[in-house]
């Protein structure tokens, strides 16, 4: 399995109910980010302003590649003061 | 006939009672823009040096910018500069809402505020003309009851009313000026309007605006339109979480500072997201004016404990950081109802909320005791203390007397190595944004203009996001000079014109200068308008030069040169600030020895003048 908490914009692409625990996303070989994002039915890449692994910032490599057991956190767009 | 020629400065003496109406020459719109840039150029010609900012010498300048009042989108905001009681330099602050455009239709682009009344007055302004009112009566009032009676004894609901509150009665360095429930919050404006027995200023604007060129003035606004809509992290984000929305995405690159900064993180930061207090807290998504799609403002209501039942416009991000972070707090009520009485009191939220924040350290760390806190057990997390400890501060009582001083005069008060960990920069408490983790942030707060703002001198939000983006490059010093300055300058314009800077992050220099010619018939180039950003970055720092600053007071609290965070993913890292320095102030042309800005730099901006 790969854990997925979804941050910002990106909420609404989880379950709202269960928002505080991550999704679990069965694992499966050759699982990159991108494969990731189409299973969360995030269509467009550039909705994923950050995505951050086990906790170590990624910026935007949506070619990365998981292991299973991941922690993984999308971050919508963001900006602010 | 262009807007240029009616340009309009409005000068009122509070002890003479002297009121001038002044006509601004072209020659300064061509060369100082408006706005930010004009009102240092006016506070560097005016003011001379060494002066008391809380004395008679002082002035309060409050302008609006050429985009003022027109219809393009994102623009209803107002400047305020004058000597700052709080740093002793530059001050420039700004809000949003009715005041600014309201200002601009009265037939104002420029109030100048001189002199000391001898008795509460407040302004009255309306086309093209100053009344000075009596405020005896007002005197004491919360900003909220302020506005409110001023409106009902004018029998004018749409009078637009900007005003202090008891803190700025009381002279606290860090009073805030308030209109509507927007702030122009930092530096201490809200004293100098209180040395003057300034109460209000209140507008009614009735002016219509028409651009001088309507068909290019329509282009730009759609430019302007189609820009923002086409920046989702602007557009989208502010829309449902306003400042905040950058909040979880900041938590995980450690850039939120809790527990007074020692910590890059908390276990328990979850509870201060945006995604997750939203649904719960906020009632309403409100505009501080239109036109403006967004709705950056979130109307909150605590609904549980000792808090439930006060509602507030905010707390925005800086608020969340400086009583929620800061404090350890992360009952989101306790924050509403600390915002709703910063408000209504006048006081800066940041500067209130990391005052509270160091003092918990001292008691913690047995610097101060119990003999000082008068008798209150100030540890992290006391939210229960914080109604307590902003009321006395308003009113300079008790343990307020100390806390109404900021971080810095405390830390020498107190002693014990607690300058460490003021966490302010030239006496301004700093923004929610660890440099730490973004290393170019180090420099929006050490080279600040007004001490150690996050925007004033870069976007601190917009730098970390590009930062965060970048990977571990984040930690490097190479290219975060020129990142801040790029933003700094954006960040003048926007200032100057003047847009909300959420906003302008969106819109293209392109559409900038497009609306700013279409409006006023001036013909201004981009390269024009960073051209008058320089000129203004350079007279706020000659300002300071003349009180005294030199290259060592550039700097941060020794906390983030020395300190590691105790937590979280930058737990290895403080700021190398001398090759930041270095490089920004080659940037800027300013002398590697001094900090001072060249001569051959003043020469080329045209501001041989002021050197």
């Amino acid at each position: 399995m790969v854990h997925v908490r979804l941050y910002s914009t990106l909420r609404k692409y989880g379950n709202r109910n269960r928002e505080e625990a991550p999704l679990s996303i069965p694992y499966i070989t050759g699982l990159t980010i991108k494969i990731l994002l189409a299973e969360l039915g995030i269509r467009d890449e550039g909705q994923v302003s950050m995505i951050v692994v086990n906790g170590r910032l990624k910026g935007q490599e949506y070619d990365y590649s998981l292991r299973d057991g991941d922690d993984v956190g999308l971050y919508g767009y963001f900006a602010g003061g | 006939m262009s807007i240029r020629k009616e340009s309009l400065q409005l000068r009122v003496n509070l002890r003479s009672g002297d009121i001038k109406k002044e006509f601004i020459p072209v020659d300064d719109i061509d060369m100082y823009l408006g706005g930010r840039i004009f009102g240092a150029k006016l506070l560097c010609r005016e003011l001379p040096g060494g002066i008391d900012p809380l004395g008679p010498e002082n002035k309060l300048l409050i302008s609006a910018g050429p985009l003022t009042g027109s219809m393009a989108p994102f623009t209803s905001r107002y400047v305020i500069q004058t000597k700052s009681p709080q740093t002793g330099l530059y001050l420039c602050t700004l809000s949003g809402g009715h005041f600014g455009p309201a200002l601009k239709r009265a037939g104002c682009d420029m109030l100048i505020i001189e002199g000391v009344s001898q008795t509460p007055v407040y302004l009255l302004i309306e086309q093209e003309d100053i009344k000075i009112k009596d405020a005896s009566h007002l005197w004491g009032m919360t900003t909220g009851d302020t506005q409110a009676l001023i409106k009902e004894e004018n029998k004018d609901s749409a009078l637009a009313v900007a005003c202090i509150g008891p803190a700025g009665e009381r002279l606290v360095p860090f009073a805030s000026v308030i209109n509507e429930r927007r702030a122009a919050g930092r530096g201490g404006a809200g004293a100098v309007m209180g040395s003057k027995n300034l109460k209000a200023v209140a507008v009614r604007g009735t002016r219509k605006m028409d651009p001088v060129h309507p068909r290019a003035f329509q282009d730009a606004v759609k430019h302007i339109y189609l820009d923002t809509k086409h920046n989702a992290h602007i557009a989208e984000s502010f829309r449902l979480f306003g400042s905040h929305s950058a909040f979880s995405a900041l938590t995980a690159g450690g850039i939120i500072p809790w527990r007074n900064w020692q910590s890059g993180g908390s276990v328990n930061a979850e509870a201060l997201f945006p995604e997750n207090w939203r649904d719960k807290f906020v009632k309403k998504d409100v505009r501080c004016a239109s036109p403006c799609n967004f709705k950056c403002g979130k109307v909150t209501l605590a609904t549980e404990g000792p808090h439930a039942g006060i509602l507030s416009e905010g707390p925005d991000y800086e608020t969340v950081y400086s009583f929620g972070t800061s404090c350890d707090i992360t009952d989101f009520s306790a924050i509403i109802e600390a915002d709703a009485l910063c408000d209504s009191y006048g006081l800066d939220t940041i500067s209130m909320g990391l005052s509270i924040a160091f003092a918990m350290e001292c008691f913690e760390k047995g610097i101060i005791g119990k003999d000082t806190t008068e008798g209150l057990e100030l540890r992290f997390g006391a939210s229960r203390l914080l109604r307590e400890l902003i009321h006395a501060t308003a009113y300079r009582e008790g343990f307020g007397r100390l806390l109404s001083m900021g971080t810095k005069k405390m830390s020498h008060i107190f002693g014990g190595g607690s300058e460490a960990f003021a966490m302010q920069v030239k006496g301004m408490e700093i923004g929610g944004y660890d440099p730490r983790g973004a290393k170019s942030v180090a420099l929006i707060y050490a080279c600040g203009p007004r001490g150690g703002c996050h925007k004033s001198n870069g976007s601190a939000n917009a730098q970390s996001r590009l930062e965060l983006q970048s990977g571990d490059t984040r930690y490097s010093n190479e290219g975060k000079a020129i990142m801040t300055k790029e933003h700094g300058d954006r960040r003048m314009i926007s200032d100057s014109l003047v847009f909300c800077v959420f906003a302008h992050g969106a819109i293209s220099d392109e559409a900038t200068v497009e609306a700013l010619n279409a409006f006023t018939g001036l013909d201004y180039s981009v390269k024009g308008m960073y051209q008058a950003a320089e000129r203004g970055s350079t007279l706020e720092r000659m300002f300071n030069v003349r009180e005294g600053l030199t290259r060592e007071w550039d700097t941060l609290p020794d906390r983030l040169l020395y300190e590691k965070p105790a937590n979280g993913p930058n737990a290895n890292q403080t700021v190398e600030l001398k090759t930041l320095i270095d490089d920004y102030y080659q940037l800027c042309e300013w002398d590697l020895k001094t900090g001072i800005p060249k001569r051959e730099k003043l020469e080329a901006l045209g501001l041989g003048w002021v050197g």
